[in-house]
């Protein structure tokens, strides 16, 4: 029957966009998820998040220009971490006043167990209590390894904004941990 | 506390002295108070140190099931990602789809003349019928986008063109019934 349109959307695109997309969740799935491992401090919580991103990823996919993609990644990532974060606080907050008592303490992260020394631990712990957006900083720079470029893709920032935050960062750092950092 | 007594300047540009980041002027005035300054040279060793427990900190492998779970649950998604796409392209698109699936699927049972091989009962056409109204509704309305996105008159007669078999094999199976 001819109906005058052979418009077809799926068949070899989609093919296509499944092969590039498995492509992409090999290649991004361990730096997302230890980003929000670090940020969270909770396995199966950046685990849920890196799932999230993921699939967000699969629903953009064709929107997004291959060099766009890392940052875009990062940047959904961190923003879906700081979200869970501040509804952590809230629930935390929410229970303390009501059930009464103090605010839930944070416990130990999975990051403190892998750091084996006391001060890979305090190291740890001061990394979390840094600031937004020091603490991404550091995670991007000196865990996930990424440029200073690739940081101001993902936190928005220049190359100079980052540069200069990240040497706060470490100084805050070093400020925080004192002599422990003396041998 | 003895931290306190460097001076500010000196212990804000710690970090970018390690980076070599100092301007060449910047550089000598901090150069110069590190070769008398032993607060100065304490604090170099600790950022030093701190930068290397920094990269001793692991990166993390992401668990098998990560992988899995996402391809299970895009797999099983029926909508396809976003296209680049114009809008009308997609309200045509989805009109001329509709249109064909629709012909494709229920022609041979209501088409005057047709042989179909299996006869449908009076409810399943009544109910046919009904799903393809149903369906026409949805053409129909992508079919309006995508003229009024094709602008004008010449937008809708072709669009109506495109949508007039769909339209006349329903009213050909309500003659029928």
């Amino acid at each position: 029957m001819n109906t005058g349109c052979n418009l077809s959307f799926a068949g070899p695109y989609d093919g296509v966009m499944k092969r590039r997309f498995r492509r992409l969740v090999k290649e991004h799935q361990g730096q997302l998820f230890s980003l929000a491992y670090h940020l969270l401090g909770n396995s199966a919580e950046a685990e849920d998040v890196a799932q999230d991103v993921l699939v967000k990823l699969w629903q953009h996919l064709a929107g997004l220009e291959a060099e766009r993609v890392k940052p875009w990644l990062l940047r959904v990532t961190r923003n879906a971490c700081l979200d869970l974060l501040r509804r952590r606080r809230y629930s935390q907050a929410y229970v303390a006043e009501t059930v009464g008592g103090e605010p839930l303490a944070v416990t130990e992260t999975p990051l403190d167990r892998l750091s084996s020394s006391d001060l890979g631990q305090r190291l740890a712990q001061a990394i979390r209590e840094l600031d937004e957006p020091f603490r991404s900083l550091v995670v991007l720079r000196d865990v996930e390894e990424l440029n200073y470029q690739e940081i101001g893709q993902t936190l928005d920032l220049s190359d100079s904004q980052v540069k200069v935050y990240l040497h706060r960062a470490r100084r805050k750092l070093r400020k925080r941990l004192g002599s422990e950092l003396d041998d | 506390m003895t931290d306190k007594q460097l001076p500010t300047w000196f212990d804000e540009r710690i970090e970018a002295w390690l980076d070599d980041e100092l301007s060449g002027s910047e550089a000598a005035l901090f150069e110069a108070r590190l070769a008398t300054d032993p607060l100065l040279e304490r604090e170099i060793e600790r950022a030093t140190r701190l930068g290397a427990q920094l990269q001793d900190l692991p990166g993390l492998q992401a668990p098998s099931s990560l992988s899995r779970n996402v391809m299970e649950i895009t797999g099983n998604s029926f909508a396809l990602p976003k296209l680049a796409f114009p809008a009308w392209g997609w309200s045509l698109g989805g009109a001329c789809a509709a249109a064909l699936a629709l012909m494709v699927t229920l022609g041979p049972a209501v088409l005057p003349g047709g042989e179909p091989e299996l006869q449908p009962t009076a409810q399943e056409l009544a109910k046919a019928r009904a799903d393809l109204a149903l369906a026409l509704g949805y053409v129909d309305q992508a079919g309006n986008m995508a003229a009024r996105q094709l602008g004008g008159q010449a937008g809708a007669l072709t669009v109506r063109g495109l949508l007039e078999p769909a339209r006349r094999l329903n009213s050909d199976g309500a003659d029928t019934i």
